[in-house]
């Protein structure tokens, strides 16, 4: 049968290589350069209504990737394209979404560089920084500035109002709003994480500052904390082997005022980047130390981020460096083993005091729309929908239909967009905090944040599997709320599109820069080939790089 | 002219044969091959891929050549890479004419199928058990090295040592795939040869030497010159989930340095410029090498490969 | 016969070297499947060896737990199924006039490199998107199937194979005044069986193999075959971002880890090869009996 059909497409296959060709050799049409600075006329006949509803439904295209096949199963009979969500939107916006194609997560990228390509997009999609920048260089996208005006919700201007100014400079272009950032939580930031039932078998008292963490460490290391009469514990988790940066000591490192991987803003005004800075040459010092403690796992520098869960996970560490979600993974199958084990969430602690902890990037994206989409009104008011259902969901059961159900299985999988509020999970907690503090009934919480009530009682009932809720609350309940009270954040504040260095040189000067920093702490370089390294990032493009970000950055100062 | 026309007239079945190969290559490989302008482009996918692009010329390649370590990329490249080629004929070689002198069917087949199933473990997983059995501290090897009074070796994290433990354990990997081939071609050797040089007294030794090497050849040379083309491909996804970048400096290859270079550009266009130099500059070479190869055996051993 | 000293020693050493070398690629496996039968926690303590630790089927449930993985299975099973005999079809079909001498067919030699240039050198990922989706191949089954139907290196292989058939026998083919398509399939083919029992299995291994076209091309994760859907398992195995709570999702969590989802990834992709091989394999050893075909 197989066999049959082949010459049949073979015929069909040489056809359309035929086809192919001429559509090659054809001229492509080419779009006009220069951004598009002509503003959407926006209908001023009806007020601009938020979330007003298109008689007749209206049609949005869209592309997406899809969700993880192992982890989220929808609901018999649906999927990424037609699911609660769709659904609704439809039925309260009159909005029907639709997507031209849907493709692994992996693949995104490739795929919307293809379409890109081919020039045939949708009504709106996701990008990244640099491909916003292309399209809205070679002028295909469309003016948001009077849409979002007219019709953006309350609740989402105000996240974008949270989020900062350099969030909404990063998406306009001469003054026209041309896409729409994708919000990053200002919550991931590392917190620091010790283990109490080793101080205490150690004899040891909480850490107050850096000297002590350090002090820790190296008892955590060379004690027994955990009495199995054999020596495998570690202070501290570093991964040496990886193009993300020394993801578990960032932590240690921002308490002892270096941020790396990011840039920040100096005395003068300018941008620098933080992997070069004295901080961070001390910050490496005191890690070397810690190696030589025998604190620092020998190995590290052949261990990624995702090697260094194992002997997480089997409780070798006393002291982790993480953000407030570490509990859930790889924190609590410890418990899970061990039932007298307990982490507790700090602050950072600097030398004197609290130190700032490091966002990665206050944007994680653009969603563009298509400069001759009909209704880029209708890209606002899905946003708007989405902070409404998201966040401010008014009742139990609208909870349990869009966000967290029996029937339900998972938002991102679900809503054609998504951003966040830089500071809701926080919000939503400490809803649940009034209610233990007396201020308010159960029935009072809203539903989102009566979840995380549910689990902190459960786990006060003895549930040991709903520790790990119980140490989210606790850690956004008293460490967040440091972080946010103190400004404690730091920025990234580079929200540059790559530049030409960037694009060319980046990946060469990151690489140096794992390189110089595992051979440092490793002790197979001394701490004066720091300063070596830096002098070799300036000259191998390091210098460029900076160049071409700071002038970005002037132009970005009101 | 009438004798090329017979010639085509007689032959027309082979032509028959060839065109659905051809013309199936021709749209998914010649076709896409159009892209390779994007290499002397500064490529912004935004353009269109015939569209207004900008032309760099041979800029893309400069740059790569113009960083401070790429010679040392290059010759990690190489020296990997020749002694994978090199380990992996002589050793499938040496098994599949050991194997052959086994005389026990049942044997025989039990390692061919057990040296092949390595095979089939992608390196994503693989480089998982490596990482645990050559650990210092707690991988096997080195218990049993510390049991012939060895000091523990850490075979992932020293520069030196890196190469060889990618080299061994990539043919350590892979030696069972030719094993195949060089079976199957031992197979296909007339039984008879072997029958009458048993009458003439040739012992195992001389019959492995003067019958079944000079059999096989062909096979070898053939799978010799096809690996010269892989001169510059270390094995991305080996090399890339066991480097670590203590061990850049004899460990880092072509590949995983473009690779990286692609982290710059956060998925925008410039990535895919380099990227397509580099292939280009690479493809360029294997057709050199197997050429050479090609010619070389067609000069020396009067075969063609291909 | 009686076998003399040396001999016999050798015979001893051989068998126990190759012995060697069978355990030294057995050991491993053994391992993953050990790991894949233990829990997580064992696994992140490294206290599985060749044994599981804490024994559990939990790996193998968190992969086969929805019917996405029993669809991709039939995708797969389909793929090879029309996959491999097209492939074993044109890989014969082409090595046939490339194994003529350069005076049986004048073109050879055009052809030969035509073949070659095309595994050589490379579009990239976006021509060659581009130029898949143009052909309108996107989001259906024969994108899995057509653009890999002409493995150039197998073509290779088994032009060097028709070659080593007796030179006796294809001109006698020739004399009997058969034509090329006869003497293909009545002299090469039936010579050949070991060399085509190889290329099926090689044929047969990249198609079971190979994830990407499937995650590049197909989004709808039921159609793509087995082995996409558990490379995007493998690649993002717990995005807890991603997952509700449901309990019963999170009891399973809490017995797997990424390793042992894996390795039980790993023995699942495998069985089907361990299957098949055996059966291939009994064409191997059959030798090549030239009085027996003859006539």
């Amino acid at each position: 049968m197989k066999k049959a059909c082949l010459p049949i497409r073979l015929v069909i296959v040489c056809l359309m290589a035929g086809l192919l060709l001429v559509s090659c050799s054809a001229p492509t049409s080419t779009p006009t350069q220069g951004p598009g600075t002509t503003p959407t006329p926006v209908p001023t006949a009806e007020p601009a209504d938020p979330f007003g509803k298109y008689e007749p439904a209206i049609t949005i295209t869209s592309v997406r990737d899809i969700p993880n096949p192992a982890v989220v199963k929808y609901p018999e009979g649906q999927d990424v394209e037609n699911n609660v969500w769709i659904t609704t939107i439809r039925e309260e916006l009159g909005i029907e979404v639709k997507y031209d194609w849907v493709v692994d997560a992996s693949q995104l990228s490739t795929r919307i560089n293809a379409m890109i390509t081919s020039g045939d997009f949708p009504d709106f999609f996701m990008c990244s920084s640099a491909q916003f920048n292309e399209l809205g260089s070679a002028g295909l996208l469309a003016d948001l500035t009077g849409a979002y005006d007219a019709y953006a919700s309350d609740a989402f201007k105000s996240a974008m109002d949270d989020a900062g100014q350099a969030v909404i400079a990063s998406a306009t272009r001469d003054g026209a709003l041309m896409g729409l950032p994708i919000i990053a939580s200002k919550e991931f930031g590392p917190m620091l994480w010790v283990r109490t039932d080793w101080l205490e078998a150690l004899d040891l008292e909480e850490p107050e500052t850096i000297e002590d963490v350090i002090a820790i460490a190296k008892a955590f290391a060379t004690q027994d904390p955990d009495g199995n009469q054999v020596n495998d514990t570690f202070g501290i988790p570093v991964n040496g082997n990886t193009s993300g940066g020394l993801m578990w000591a960032l932590g240690f490192m921002n308490s002892l005022g270096s941020y790396p991987m990011i840039w920040t803003e100096n005395d003068h005004g300018d941008l620098v980047y933080g992997s070069i800075t004295e901080n961070t040459k001390n910050a490496l010092g005191r890690l070397r130390e810690l190696y030589d403690a025998g604190a620092i796992d020998p190995e590290f520098i052949t261990k990624d981020y995702w090697a260094t869960y194992d002997p997480l996970t089997s409780g070798k560490y006393g002291i982790v460096y993480g953000p407030y979600y570490i509990s859930i993974s790889p924190l609590q199958p410890i418990v899970n083993n061990n039932d007298k084990a307990q982490f507790k969430p700090f602050p950072l602690l600097g030398p004197d005091g609290n130190a700032k902890t490091q966002q990665a990037s206050p944007t994680s994206g653009y969603y563009v729309v298509r400069k001759d989409c009909a209704h880029p009104e209708a890209v606002i008011k899905l946003m708007n929908f989405w902070y409404r259902e998201f966040y401010f969901s008014p009742d139990q059961a609208r909870y349990e239909k869009m966000i967290n159900g029996p029937e339900f299985t998972s938002i991102y999988s679900s809503t054609p967009i998504m951003s966040y509020m830089p500071w809701a999970n926080l919000d939503n907690i400490l809803e649940a905090k009034r209610c233990f503090d007396g201020e308010i009934t159960e029935d009072q919480i809203p539903p989102i944040g009566r979840q995380s009530y549910q689990d902190v009682l459960k786990y006060k009932n003895g549930d040991i599997a709903s520790w790990m809720w119980e140490r989210v609350y606790t850690a956004l309940t008293t460490v967040m709320t440091v972080n946010r009270d103190g400004d404690l954040i730091q920025p990234d504040r580079n929200l540059a599109p790559p530049g030409e260095a960037m694009s060319l040189k980046w990946g060469t000067l990151s690489a140096m820069e794992m390189e110089a920093f595992s051979r440092i702490i490793s002790g197979e370089s001394p701490i004066e080939a720091f300063d070596t390294f830096v002098t070799e990032w300036k000259a191998a493009g390091g210098d460029e790089v900076t160049a071409e970000i700071n002038t970005w950055f002037d132009t970005q100062q009101p | 002219m009438t004798g090329r026309w017979l010639n085509i007239r007689k032959n027309w079945p082979l032509f028959v044969m060839l065109a659905p190969a051809v013309a199936i290559l021709f749209v998914f490989s010649y076709i896409p091959m159009a892209g390779i302008v994007i290499a002397f482009q500064r490529f912004v996918p935004a353009k269109g891929l015939f569209g207004p692009q900008e032309w760099v010329g041979l800029k893309n390649f400069a740059y790569v050549f113009s960083l401070r370590n790429t010679g040392q990329v290059i010759f990690n490249t190489v020296y990997i890479s020749f002694f994978k080629i090199l380990l992996g004929i002589l050793v499938p070689l040496t098994v599949s004419l050991l194997l052959n002198e086994v005389r026990r069917s049942w044997y025989k087949r039990t390692v061919q199928t057990i040296i092949y199933f390595p095979y089939f473990i992608s390196w994503v997983i693989l480089s998982g058990i490596l990482f645990d059995i050559l650990s210092p501290s707690t991988g096997i090897v080195n218990s049993f090295l510390g049991w012939l009074g060895i000091q523990p070796i850490y075979f992932l994290g020293t520069a030196s040592v890196f190469p060889w433990t990618i080299i061994f354990s990539d043919v350590w990997k892979n030696y069972g795939f030719n094993t195949i081939l060089y079976m199957a071609a031992i197979t296909q050797l007339p039984q008879d040869l072997y029958e009458s040089a048993g009458m003439d007294g040739a012992g195992r030794l001389r019959c492995a030497w003067s019958i079944t090497m000079p059999g096989i050849l062909p096979i070898v040379m053939l799978t010799a010159v096809l690996a010269m083309g892989s001169i510059l491909n270390a094995g991305f996804e080996q090399v890339y989930n066991l480097v670590s970048p203590v061990v850049y400096s004899t460990g880092d290859i072509i590949d995983t340095l473009v690779f990286r270079m692609s982290i710059g550009s956060t998925t925008g266009g410039a990535q895919y410029s380099l990227a397509t130099a580099i292939g280009l500059f690479k493809s360029g070479v294997s057709f050199v090498m197997i050429s050479t190869g090609y010619y070389l055996a067609y000069r020396f051993a009067d075969y063609k490969v291909f | 016969m009686k076998r003399s000293l040396p001999e016999a020693s050798f015979s001893f050493f051989n068998h126990a070297f190759l012995g060697c070398l069978a355990l030294l690629s057995l050991l491993p496996l053994v391992n993953i499947l050990a790991v894949s039968f233990s829990t997580g926690y064992a696994a992140s303590t490294g206290k599985v060896g060749l044994w599981p630790v804490d024994f559990t089927v939990s790996a193998y449930r968190f992969v086969m737990q929805n019917k996405v993985f029993w669809n991709t299975l039939v995708v797969a099973l389909l793929r090879v199924a029309a996959g491999v005999p097209l492939n074993l079809l044109l890989v014969i079909l082409t090595a046939y006039p490339l194994s003529k001498t350069r005076k049986e067919f004048r073109q050879r030699s055009f052809f030969s490199w035509y073949f070659l240039f095309s595994m050589l050198f490379y579009g990239g990922l976006i021509p060659y998107y581009l130029t898949v989706q143009a052909v309108g191949l996107v989001d259906r089954f024969w994108v899995l199937i057509l653009p890999i139907a002409v493995p150039v290196y197998y073509v290779i292989i088994m032009l060097n194979f028709f070659r080593q058939i007796p030179k006796e026998l294809r001109e006698a083919a020739e004399i009997d005044g058969a034509g090329h398509f006869a003497t293909l399939f009545r002299i090469y083919v039936p010579l050949s069986t070991a060399a085509i029992a190889t290329i099926v299995l090689l044929c047969f291994i990249m198609h079971w193999n190979s994830w990407f076209d499937g995650l590049l091309f197909i989004g709808n994760v039921n159609r793509q075959p087995l082995q996409s859907y558990l490379q995007s398992i493998l690649t993002r195995p717990f995005d807890i971002n991603q997952m509700a709570r449901d309990p019963e999702q999170w009891k399973l969590i809490q017995f797997v880890n990424e390793r042992t989802v894996k390795c039980a990834q790993i023995f699942i992709a495998t069985i089907p090869i361990m299957v098949i091989y055996p059966y291939l394999q009994k064409h191997f050893t059959k030798g090549l009996l030239i009085g027996a075909v003859k006539g």
